[in-house]
């Protein structure tokens, strides 16, 4: 597994910042950002080959450059939602390995666990505790004849 | 290169390997297992840390492909819709199954007698039917009796997993629809059972179980078998089965975890390497008495690889599920598994619930069914799916048929330079009718039970979980690889015990029949001893 260390600063600051396009921080629901440093660096981390997700990178870079003659962290707000939607048209795969990492490393950020009602806490060893529900649902299934074909 | 001589040497410790060692180890026979991957440590399961639905899409991915561990082999499966799952390590893909654990019903015995197509098995329900029970008391299985789907059976159960709101949800909505519905046998355990704890409802048991309670044969099978002086030799990956002038097998050469070349001896080869790998390696087991692989003289070493299609079809409620608490699996329906000449299709299929989705995983399924967005609208559309999605999956019956099959792949190779296999499979019009009916019958289930949305996909291309057909059971030596008790028809010391020896495939999960065949052709071993080879 690579670090964040595999990437450069311009690398990182791209990947902030299309992160933050596929989640914003939202105050409503008092949530950073995908692009948040912790939850970035949790994004670079969980690529198990550094130079596929620079090329994601490279590859966004180039799009932004297409259009726009620019870098994609010099976009505006509206023009990197833009580049992004063409990116996920041009660049499917790409964008299916960037969205994977987002969403594993977002979705066990503590801040956002607790916005979801969630112990920041992984599920071994405490476990949950579901309801048992109501068994008396099986009443009427019991009382049916056997539906198994006999096949001798 | 070492060389030693053992009475029995069985390659792969998976689910078979297991039971079979378990079983033959009351012999006192000198049996080595052969396993080319590791021992697991539960405690080191992804549920124990943070990134665990990360790594569940990594290094414990159930694709080997995607995995790419060094216990791994690769595959090549570009010509197939459905891809492989597995697992390479003491316990095999038991490690990361949701122990679903249902039995054939006596039907899925007599298919061609009772529908007219494929082959019927040489042996029947009630053959199996004590070694099913053997073995749901060595897993510890959670359940209930009485299921009128099935004929009333002996089976040792602990109480059922817990029902749950996403399971009371759909009971709701099958008893309104008048379907069938019954808690799943699962190899999970609800109370402690042979010195192991219960199930504490961690919602990963896709990723192997940290607490022990998933029925994972390293922790069921392997503990006794070990006891009982069975050796198992783990990252020992095996290249050839070998073969002596007389035509019988003489053990197998491997190599070992520093991938230097080993012999072994044997007076027996047991296959247990599941529906790719054991007809990878009789394939490439070719000699001069067997220039077409070994056993193979009937052509069908490979053919017939049956998977079971998976469709997958989620409902999206208002109120609050169980959404990651808990196990996978709650309750099962088989209202629409045996034939029905008025559907469109011959066989049938199980509608195994699945509870409901971790918060990665919801969010991977929203985003793949564009029901979440990226952007200023992802969190409203997160919140609306997350703990509100539960559904099924429909386990569809596979036919047998020769153009799928597992060949060896003319370029592709393991690290260790054994060629590796191709899947060549298309998905018969027989299969894609029983799935678009799941799916609607699936989707009437969730509307009746309150589903606001419904979102649907089959097959499910990661869902090649259950891998049989390849090396099928059989009387006839021109039409089967193995006879009615799993030898050989061509070399008499030569025994598969695993998935590959289904003659077909039934519309439920195959752990439970596997095992309980291996049990079978281990308990015909000791009956023959004297005349195993005649």
């Amino acid at each position: 597994m690579n670090t964040q260390s595999a990437f450069t600063d311009d690398e990182l600051q791209t990947l902030a910042a299309l992160a933050n396009v596929i989640i914003p921080p939202s105050t409503a629901y008092a949530v950073p950002g995908a692009g948040d440093p912790d939850i970035c660096k949790g994004i670079a981390a969980g690529a198990r080959r550094a130079e596929r997700l620079q090329r994601v990178l490279a590859e966004l870079n180039q799009l932004a450059d297409a259009g726009h003659s620019s870098q994609f962290t010099q976009l505006s707000d509206g023009d990197q939602a833009s580049v992004a939607e063409q990116f996920k048209d041009q660049y499917a795969s790409s964008a299916g390995l960037i969205e994977a990492l987002t969403m594993q490393a977002y979705y066990r950020d503590p801040r956002v666990m607790a916005s979801l009602a969630m112990d920041a806490r992984p599920p071994f060893p405490e476990g949950y505790k579901p309801p048992e529900g109501d068994w008396s649902l099986l009443d009427p299934v019991r009382r049916r004849a056997p539906l198994f074909r006999k096949a001798d | 290169m070492t060389d030693q001589t053992v009475d029995v040497l069985i390659i792969g410790a998976g689910a078979s390997g297991a039971a079979m060692a378990w079983s033959l180890a009351e012999t006192k026979m000198h049996i080595v297992c052969l396993e080319q991957g590791p021992l697991m440590n539960p405690l080191t399961y992804p549920s124990a840390s943070m990134d665990w639905e990360q790594q569940a899409a990594g290094e414990m991915n159930t694709n080997p492909n995607v995995r790419n561990l060094p216990s791994d082999y690769p595959i090549n499966e570009d010509d197939s819709p459905i891809k492989i799952a597995n697992f390479n390590a003491v316990g095999g893909g038991t490690i990361l199954y949701a122990g679903h654990f249902p039995r054939f019903h006596p039907s899925d015995f007599r298919v061609n007698s009772l529908d007219g197509v494929a082959d019927d098995w040489p042996i029947d329900y009630a053959a199996l039917a004590p070694f099913y029970a053997e073995n749901e008391r060595m897993t510890g299985v959670a359940g209930a009796a009485g299921d009128p789907a099935y004929p009333q059976d002996n089976a040792t159960r602990v109480p059922p997993l817990p029902l749950g709101q996403s399971g009371e949800v759909l009971a709701k909505g099958f008893n309104k629809l008048g379907w069938h519905w019954w808690p799943s046998d699962t190899a999970i355990i609800t109370e402690e059972y042979d010195g192991r704890a219960p199930c504490i409802n961690l919602g990963a048991c896709g990723t192997g179980c940290a607490q022990g309670a998933k029925g994972s044969s390293d922790v069921t099978y392997w503990p006794h078998a070990l006891r009982a002086g069975v050796e198992l030799r783990t990252r020992c990956r095996v290249r050839e089965i070998t073969v002596g002038d007389d035509g019988m097998a003489t053990g197998a050469s491997y190599y070992d975890g520093n991938s230097k070349e080993q012999r072994i001896n044997a007076h027996v080869v047991i296959m247990a390497c599941n529906g790719v790998g054991t007809p990878r390696i009789l394939l490439n087991s070719k000699s001069a008495q067997f220039p077409d692989g070994l056993a193979n003289s009937s052509g069908l070493v490979g053919k017939n690889l049956m998977f079971h299609p998976y469709a997958m079809i989620q409902g999206v409620f208002d109120e609050e599920l169980d959404g990651y608490m808990g196990p996978h699996k709650a309750i099962r329906s088989q209202e629409f598994y045996e034939t029905d000449a008025d559907r469109g299709f011959v066989r049938g299929y199980t509608l195994e619930i699945q509870r409901g989705m971790a918060p990665v995983r919801t969010a991977m399924t929203g985003l793949r069914h564009k029901r979440i967005r990226w952007g200023e609208g992802h969190h409203d559309d997160y919140r609306r799916m997350f703990k509100r999605m539960t559904g099924m999956v429909a386990v569809c019956e596979d036919l047998p048929e020769a153009h799928n099959q597992v060949t060896l792949d003319p370029v592709l190779k393991d690290s260790d330079g054994i060629p590796a296999p191709k899947i060549s499979y298309t998905l018969s019009d027989n299969s894609k009718r029983m799935m678009d009916h799941a799916v609607g019958k699936a989707t009437e289930i969730l509307k009746a039970a309150g589903a606001t949305d419904v979102i649907s996909e089959a097959p499910l291309m990661w869902g090649g979980w259950h891998l049989m057909g390849t090396a099928r059971m059989g009387r006839n030596p021109e039409t089967s690889v193995v006879n009615e008790w799993g030898r050989s028809h061509d070399v008499r010391n030569l025994f598969i015990v695993d998935g590959s020896i289904f003659t077909t495939s039934a519309g439920v999960n195959p752990t439970n029949t596997i095992q309980a065949l291996a049990l079978y052709v281990a308990d015909q071993m000791k009956s023959r001893l004297a005349t195993l080879f005649d």
